[in-house]
């Protein structure tokens, strides 16, 4: 249920206020450009299955920041400045969000053609001096196998004073590119906008697009296993990640293995590894076959046991807990105020699960069980990870036995006007929200889990030491390529 | 003598993958047989606008991101077994009439000159999804153990001989992958990995630079596939550097 409203720059302050304190929180902050008015700001908050969609029609290019007093509002307003040249009056914080450079007259999302004209920003230093302070900066190619990003350490000998992220190096301008009326290549897009978050991303644009219309009951089951299937995957890598980076390498080698067998069953039921292409608006693009519901049964039965091993391993281990410890803490109120997602904020003992709190799908049917705890540290992630691994399993067991035949697909007609999808991907949840004028995207906005959960990492760095870094960074694993877009 | 601890290596009993067997799974493509009468539809449906028609019903697979949406469409396109490698950026574009061939190119002479048995491999990413860094990750899992045929991961341009290119090379990376080429020793190879690196994929109207990473750095290999599997890239650099005869 979505309640749209239109509230005036002088009151949304106040308003944001009142439904902050009713328990709201933002979802997203972005701003679309709109025919003879410059701007308007679209801000979507969300309380359990309660949406609301507040524009903000603006007359000029500025508007008084509103992060000043609401810290989670950071990211957006930065990508506003940044992508559609608002400034926010009285904030100082400023710094690239996604890009280094910048259009000497003209903003990325411009509707008009772009400048061929560009300036590099140089990257801002974090200007903490003192004596013994030194600034370490590294990237944006690193040492493992991942993805580019740029890191500024300010550290005293090792514990790190302060760290911030300067990311924005895949930055391909897919909001942009999402601006058409071709709606079979967009689903293409969509699923590369983060590899190993496909099926999230092309569900939360298939719901996007679908708007209030259900799916046939075998596509909605088909579409639940392929989530969980994704979200079992991704986190088996976290916790590979987590065992390589403290040196110890039996069970990295384990998960990377057990890793393997789900992307090979990926491959044998939905014919990619990732298992792009599996999802479209109004269903599912391809039936699998009895045989693979066995292949995913057995294959399941095995995953418990597996994850019971791996587990006594790790916890027994002095080698492990003694570097997971109270490692990069991330407190409630943080996680609070930041308003983290996904197993992050689960960490630190914040109850939120789209899956539970707007369940779509057959998620409406199924059962679960919310893991969480709450020390906030690197522990309690890999602990909530490890629970939401035997949740998965056990929501696909529940979606084998009520599997059904029936159709799969039905016929999607996009609807004008505001639609959302939101949906829980493996980092937590991620939007998709789109505006459709005439039967054609005019503004599409996706908002990545990583884009908030990169500024929640960057407070539960200060106190760690350096050679922590990697650890603490894999156990949120987020995504650089869905935050830059 | 080390022959043959070699082959005890990569001998069937152990877990892990023979080359053998890594080779017998090819990835496929599609090509349309000789009745097709060139109606045009499925150079609609593409989503990688890789299949045009001139003469003949043609695809560049370069751009094909493997997403068999022109299967469904029509027919008269079926899978055929793609190459796993080319090293001309034209030898990936086929047609009714030219077939992919069942060899594997090797990389000349003065190219590998440098290389005996080990071979030292930088990734760098330019703006890819993750999905292609995942399947390099993997080919250092028990099932491909890529250093048993001599390919490792080094964690800096300095030590390596390869850089193993992933990603449409963004604007904004630009300086750094030149950066990171000139800090590799001379007598590197560069090896572009997936459809984005190939040709730029979806993103070639996006925030890119040119199309490919061809435009920006000389690059001597194409790996095909969207992602490319981890087994392919690990045969596809044994083939193309003759490790396994060395
Ligand atoms: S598989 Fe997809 S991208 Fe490749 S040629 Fe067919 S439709 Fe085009």
């Amino acid at each position: 249920m979505i309640r749209s409203v239109d509230i005036q720059m002088l009151d949304l302050p106040n308003e944001l206020n009142v439904l902050l304190s009713e328990g709201y929180g933002v979802v997203c902050m972005y701003a679309t450009e709109e025919g003879l008015m410059p701007h308007s700001i679209q801000t979507i908050l969300r309380k359990t299955d309660k949406i609301i969609h507040i524009t903000t029609p603006l007359d000029s290019y500025e508007y008084p920041s509103m992060s000043i007093w609401m810290p989670s509002l950071l990211p957006y307003e930065r990508e506003m400045q940044e992508m559609n040249g608002l400034r926010p009056k009285g904030f100082t914080n400023y710094g690239p969000q996604r890009i280094m450079w910048k259009y000497d007259d003209g903003y990325p999302l411009q509707k008009d053609e772009l400048p061929k004209e560009r300036t590099e920003v140089p990257i801002p230093g974090n200007n903490i001096v003192g004596e013994g302070v030194f600034e370490i900066p590294v990237g944006p190619v690193h040492a493992g196998i991942i993805e580019p990003g740029h890191f500024r350490f300010s550290v005293a000998g090792e514990p790190i004073i302060k760290v911030t992220a300067h990311l924005g190096f895949t930055y391909r301008g897919i909001e942009k590119l999402l601006e058409t009326t071709v709606l079979k290549d967009n689903i293409r897009i969509v699923e590369r906008i983060s590899g190993d978050t496909a099926v999230a991303n092309s569900l939360a644009y298939a719901h996007a697009i679908e708007g209030d219309m259900e799916v046939p009951y075998r596509a909605q089951l088909l579409r639940v296993i392929f989530s969980e299937l994704e979200r079992i995957q991704c986190h088996f890598g976290d916790i590979s990640g987590m065992a390589k980076d403290t040196g110890f390498a039996v069970p990295a080698a384990t998960c990377a293995g057990i890793r393997e067998k789900i992307l090979r069953l990926n491959e044998m039921i939905g014919g990619h590894r990732f298992l792009m292409g599996t999802i479209v608006p109004g269903g599912v693009r391809r039936d699998i076959s009895d045989n693979s519901l066995k292949a995913i049964e057995k294959r399941m039965l095995k995953i418990d046991f597996d994850l019971e091993d791996l587990m006594r391993m790790l916890d027994n281990s002095t080698l492990f807990t003694d570097r997971a410890e109270t490692t990069g803490i991330v407190t409630k109120e943080i996680a609070e105020e930041l308003r983290a997602l996904g197993p992050t904020a689960r960490a630190s003992g914040i109850k939120t699960d789209i899956r539970k709190e707007r369940p779509y799908d057959a998620y409406k049917k199924l059962g679960m069980r919310l893991y969480t705890a709450d020390k906030g540290d690197v522990r309690s992630r890999l602990t909530v990870k490890a629970g939401e691994i035997v949740e998965s399993v056990s929501l696909i067991n529940q979606c084998l036995d009520r599997m059904e035949k029936g159709e799969l697909r039905t016929e999607v007609n996009m609807q004008d006007g505001f639609n959302l999808g939101i949906v829980e991907a493996p980092r937590g949840e991620l939007m998709h929200a789109v505006n459709v004028v005439n039967g054609n995207i005019w503004r599409y906005k996706i908002r990545d889990p990583s884009f908030i959960n990169w500024l929640v990492l960057e407070h539960a760095l200060p106190g760690n030491i350096v050679p922590d870094f990697p650890l603490i960074n894999k156990s949120f694993n987020l995504s650089y390529s869905g935050n830059d877009l | 003598m080390y022959k043959k601890s070699i082959n005890n290596l990569i001998s069937d009993t152990k877990p892990c993958e023979s080359y053998d067997i890594m080779s017998e799974r090819v990835l496929k493509m599609p090509m349309a047989d000789e009745t097709c009468d060139k109606c045009g539809k499925c150079v609609a449906v593409c989503s990688g606008h890789a299949i045009f028609i001139d003469v003949n019903w043609s695809i560049d697979l370069g751009k094909c991101i493997f997403c068999r949406d022109c299967y469904d469409l029509c027919k008269h396109i079926t899978p055929i077994t793609a190459p796993n490698y080319v090293l001309k950026r034209n030898d990936l574009i086929f047609s009714v009439s030219k077939h992919p061939e069942p060899i594997s190119p090797k990389l000349s002479n003065e190219k590998t000159k440098t290389l005996k048995r080990s071979v030292s491999i930088r990734e760098l990413d330019t703006g890819s999804c993750n999905a292609c860094e995942i399947e390099i990750n993997a080919m250092d899992n028990k099932y491909y153990d890529m250093e048993r045929f001599g390919l490792k991961i080094v964690p800096s341009p300095r030590h390596a001989d390869v850089i193993l290119v992933t990603g449409p090379m963004t604007k904004n990376m630009l300086i750094a992958s030149k950066k990171t080429y000139a800090a590799t020793p001379d007598d590197k190879l560069i090896i572009a990995c997936g459809t984005c690196a190939i040709s730029g994929g979806l993103f070639i109207k996006g925030d890119v630079v040119g199309e490919g990473i061809s435009d920006t750095l000389p690059v001597d290999m194409y790996i095909v596939g969207c992602p490319p599997s981890p087994n392919r890239i690990v045969v596809s650099m044994i083939d193309a550097m003759g490790l396994r005869h060395k």
